[in-house]
């Protein structure tokens, strides 16, 4: 674009200094047009004074007197428009006083008499006249000539400066349209990459499905067998085994059943990131007091207290939601298992028209240090021995909540209950 | 009234004796053909292959079909299966250690009569298998045999 302008720019100039070099043209014509009629004048002149004093006729006279002022005024426009130029000057300073006396020679009617010698001195000063004027046409076609080679070399600096202009305008078309090709180069293959990384995307997913399926087919039959086998032992062999060795098979499947439910709780996990989200209108009060009921049911005997908000809406998915709420409800249900009265809340917080939903419970609390750490998969802030758990719960929460678009945090102290915050 | 057989199809040895031990813990008397790929299980109820001129007349009671299976797996067993006349309305139980949607929705689609995931406690597993016994073998009335 700056190119564009410059060359416009450069156009626009050449044609204005076009209009200066034809005033110069032009003012030397004036010039030679002002001498040549300096003379005519001057020639008219003598005829009508030389017909007056021969005929005596009026009218001679009068056209002597017009010619002579016509000619005063060619003077003063001859020192007009050589008024810049020193020399043409200092010509017409020779010049006009020889005009003066060829003029002086013919004022005197009386002379006429004297006519011979009076043409002969005439001639002399004519020809001297002519002479200087004769300097001066040439003075001024050198400085036309001057002026035309001048605007000639004007015209084709300004002729390359243009045609270099369009080259470069061309070349920079040219690079432009090359930048281009390399850019939609670069594009075409990011786009291939795009489609290529989708593909290898696919494919992993695809293999995450057969992994999730090995785990949950191969991985599991392993541990059936040892649990089956060690209650054979168990009963079969009862007689046989002292209480230790007993004890041991106990020990075997406790171990075996934990890793059921590590299994378990990992396909969960997979299967919350492999699925789809379909968002819909859902009642998370109405699924949160289910969830309370049935943990109530678990475990009658104890006395809890659950304060869950009435008209709690989300939008999102009611499937992976459900999972969320019966972990973070369990948790609470969990860590107040060792409290004289549970209290165990849920509720919504309006910021900024930000919807923040909580949990809140009066349990066990946790260590506001390792908060961040709660969310991470197999991260546990108890041991099995006090509260028992795969650490997968809150893992499987936070992958269900990035799903949806939101956020999870939590707070809380070492025994004095937790809060668990989540949007959507 | 003669009873018929149980037809397990399992590969892994380790389940095929805990699946006798809790058929026999439940006092399930009946006989127990075990095969250990989708191809043998075909072979016996069509009577081909290693089984041809069985009197194929005699159907199971019910099968029990595992779905990871070598050559041909559980859930095409169980496609061939509906897809012929004579087998199409044989009781088949899946009881397999998947829990995946896929595979219950396929199972069902397919025809299976039951799905059943083989859980990890043995005590579990034992009651599983009473239940389906008492059901499959004692309550359920099967359709009216193809002549």
């Amino acid at each position: 674009m700056l190119l564009v302008t410059a060359i416009a720019a450069i156009s626009y100039r050449r044609i204005l200094e076009e209009d200066s070099d034809a005033h110069w043209v032009e003012h030397t014509h004036v010039v030679l047009e002002a001498e040549d009629s300096v003379i005519s004048d001057l020639l008219d002149y003598q005829s009508m004074q030389r017909g007056y004093a021969i005929t005596g006729e009026i009218s001679f006279l009068e056209r002597a007197t017009a010619a002579r002022k016509q000619l005063e005024r060619g003077l003063s426009r001859l020192r007009e428009v050589t008024i810049d130029n020193v020399s043409q000057q200092s010509a017409l300073d020779r010049i006009e006083p020889l005009v003066r006396r060829e003029l002086t020679m013919y004022d005197d009617a009386e002379q006429a008499i004297r006519h011979r010698e009076r043409e002969l001195a005439s001639r002399a000063i004519m020809a001297e006249i002519r002479r200087g004027f004769g300097e001066m046409k040439a003075t001024e076609k050198r400085l036309l000539d001057e002026r035309s080679a001048a605007a000639a070399r004007h015209d084709a600096q300004v002729k390359r400066v243009i045609a270099g202009g369009y080259v470069m305008f061309f070349l920079a078309l040219a690079l432009a349209a090359a930048v281009i090709y390399v850019e939609s180069g670069k594009r075409r293959r990011a786009e291939e990459r795009i489609l290529r990384d989708s593909a290898e995307l696919k494919a992993a997913n695809r293999e995450l499905e057969s992994f999730s399926y090995s785990v949950s087919h191969d991985l599991r039959a392993p541990l059936r067998a040892i649990d089956g086998f060690s209650q054979v032992l168990a009963e079969d062999y009862s007689a046989k085994l002292d209480a230790e060795a007993r004890a041991c098979l106990q020990r075997i499947r406790g171990a075996t059943q934990r890793m059921g439910m590590l299994i378990d709780d990992l396909l969960k996990l997979s299967r919350v990131t492999r699925t789809e989200i379909r968002r819909e209108q859902i009642d998370l009060s109405a699924m949160a007091n289910e969830i309370a009921r049935d943990l109530r049911a678990g475990d009658p005997e104890r006395r809890a207290h659950f304060e869950i908000a009435s008209g709690l809406l989300a939008q999102g998915d009611s499937h992976l939601l459900r999972i969320v709420l019966q972990n973070l409800l369990s948790n609470a249900w969990k860590f107040t298992s060792k409290r004289a009265e549970a209290r165990i809340e849920m509720g919504l917080l309006r910021d900024n028209g930000q919807s923040t939903y909580f949990v809140r419970d009066n349990g066990a609390g946790f260590d506001p240090a390792y908060a961040d750490r709660l969310f991470g998969a197999f991260q546990r802030l108890h041991g099995v021995e006090e509260f028992p758990g795969t650490g997968i719960g809150l893992a499987t929460v936070q992958r269900v909540i990035l799903r949806h678009g939101g956020k999870v945090w939590a707070e809380g102290a070492v025994d004095r209950g937790a809060t668990i915050y989540f949007t959507l | 009234m003669q009873e018929k057989p149980i037809l397990l199809v399992e590969d892994n040895p380790d389940d095929e004796v805990l699946t006798l031990r809790a058929l026999q813990k439940n006092n399930i008397r009946n006989e127990v053909i075990i095969v250990r790929d989708g191809e043998q299980a075909l072979h016996y109820l069509f009577g081909e292959g290693a089984y041809a001129g069985r009197d194929v007349t005699q159907m199971p009671q019910v099968v029990l079909l595992d779905l990871k299976l070598p050559k041909i797996s559980g859930l095409e067993v169980l496609r061939r299966l509906r897809a012929t006349e004579r087998t199409r309305f044989l009781p088949v139980v899946i009881l397999t250690t998947s829990n995946e949607d896929q595979d219950r929705l396929q199972g069902y689609s397919l025809g299976a009569n039951s799905y059943v995931r083989k859980p990890v406690e043995f005590d579990r597993f034992i009651e599983a298998v009473r239940q389906l016994g008492l059901y499959w073998l004692i309550l359920n009335e099967p359709a009216p045999a193809p002549r």
